[in-house]
């Protein structure tokens, strides 16, 4: 019983597509914030990749390009306030 | 001829590197064009070349670098040998002007004479004249960090060709009413399309300000407004505005009233634009 509704649950919503897979021309890049401003939380944290839906290969580039940004300060290490 | 070249390049090929620099937000033109003549100067000592030289203007840093808020941000693409990295390096540590250095490799066994030599002598002096952002328009000039004011004009912006807007013309109530009405045909057209730029224009700034005269004024101007909505409750209406299918709210006068020091005249323009296809 239990088994069943984990698994009933878990086909729920649709799966992500990748942005960066279904969008050759978007290009990761640390110079441009305001692609990777989507991947980063309130608070400056990181998305995950069940939440963004990135595939693997992406996901790498991303994190890659918001440690480059924040060492530029174009994005925060963590969000100002509070 | 450099001391140490990699045994992983090939003879007679270079690398082709990128650097970010933050310089302080009080460096006049005379200082960045020294920087940049020294860099000039080191990776030509290596046998490298200058490839593009971009300033990308005064920008608001995520976080406080050396008690600074703002920096100057300088762009570079060069070809050399990789120890030239490790001169340069010492170089930025050894310059008071220089809070922030970055550079990466974008390629390497790079032939040089596969790159077409893309920087002039125009383009190089020109990137030595910092864009002032607008609270100096507003206020008319630099903060040092001393306390001095210096005019903006020591920027050196407006020898670009770019006349910087004087604060007197910039002024909240006239400008908008008058640059709307001649230029309605004009601002129906070119409204999309510097709508759709804003969010490429924080990193392109310098490449919008030469397109339309529209442009001129708008592009960089809304690509700030996203992040200054985000911090100040009183820019809200502007955003609304924009939208081109909510013709009946914020008419342009009110907005005006609201953000007179924010970009008066681009935000006054976007929102005249639903009006005028309604009306036509």
């Amino acid at each position: 019983m239990e088994f069943r509704k984990k698994r009933m649950r878990r086909r729920f919503g649709r799966r992500k597509v990748c942005r960066f897979c279904a969008d050759k021309s978007l290009v990761i890049d640390y110079k441009s914030p305001q692609v990777l401003r989507y991947f980063i939380t309130e608070r400056g944290k990181q998305v995950p990749r069940r939440i963004s839906g990135n595939c693997a290969k992406h996901q790498r580039q991303v994190s890659l390009a918001i440690k480059r940004a924040r060492m530029l300060a174009l994005m925060p290490f963590k969000a100002s306030g509070r | 001829m450099p001391a140490v070249i990699s045994a992983r390049d090939n003879p007679g090929t270079l690398r082709e590197f990128e650097t970010v620099l933050i310089l302080r937000p009080d460096t006049l033109q005379e200082g960045v064009l020294e920087l940049n003549n020294k860099i000039k100067e080191l990776i030509e000592a290596d046998e490298g070349r200058m490839l593009l030289v971009e300033n990308w203007g005064k920008r608001r840093l995520a976080y406080e670098i050396r008690k600074q808020l703002k920096g100057i941000y300088m762009y570079y693409q060069f070809l050399g040998h990789g120890p030239l990295i490790k001169e340069m390096e010492r170089n930025f540590r050894l310059t008071e002007s220089v809070i922030r250095h970055f550079t990466t490799r974008i390629d390497e066994n790079v032939d040089p004479d596969a790159r077409p030599d893309e920087l002039s002598e125009e383009d190089f002096l020109a990137a030595a004249a910092t864009r002032p952002d607008e609270e100096e328009l507003a206020t008319g000039y630099v903060m040092t960090g001393t306390g001095e004011k210096i005019p903006v004009s020591r920027l050196g912006y407006e020898k670009r060709g770019e006349p910087v807007q004087a604060p007197g013309t910039t002024g909240s109530e006239t400008a908008p009413t008058a640059e709307a009405a001649p230029t309605q045909d004009n601002a129906v057209t070119e409204a999309p399309e510097a709508v759709t730029e804003a969010p490429e224009a924080v990193t392109e700034a310098p490449v919008a300000v030469t397109e339309a005269p529209e442009a001129v004024t708008e592009a960089p101007k809304e690509a700030s407004a996203p992040e200054a909505v985000a911090e100040t409750p009183d820019e809200a209406p502007a955003p609304e505005a924009e939208t081109p299918d909510t013709p009946d709210e914020a008419p342009a006068p009110e907005a005006v009233a609201e953000t007179p020091d924010e970009a008066p005249a681009p935000e006054a323009q976007t929102s005249d634009t639903p009006d005028d296809k309604e009306e036509a």
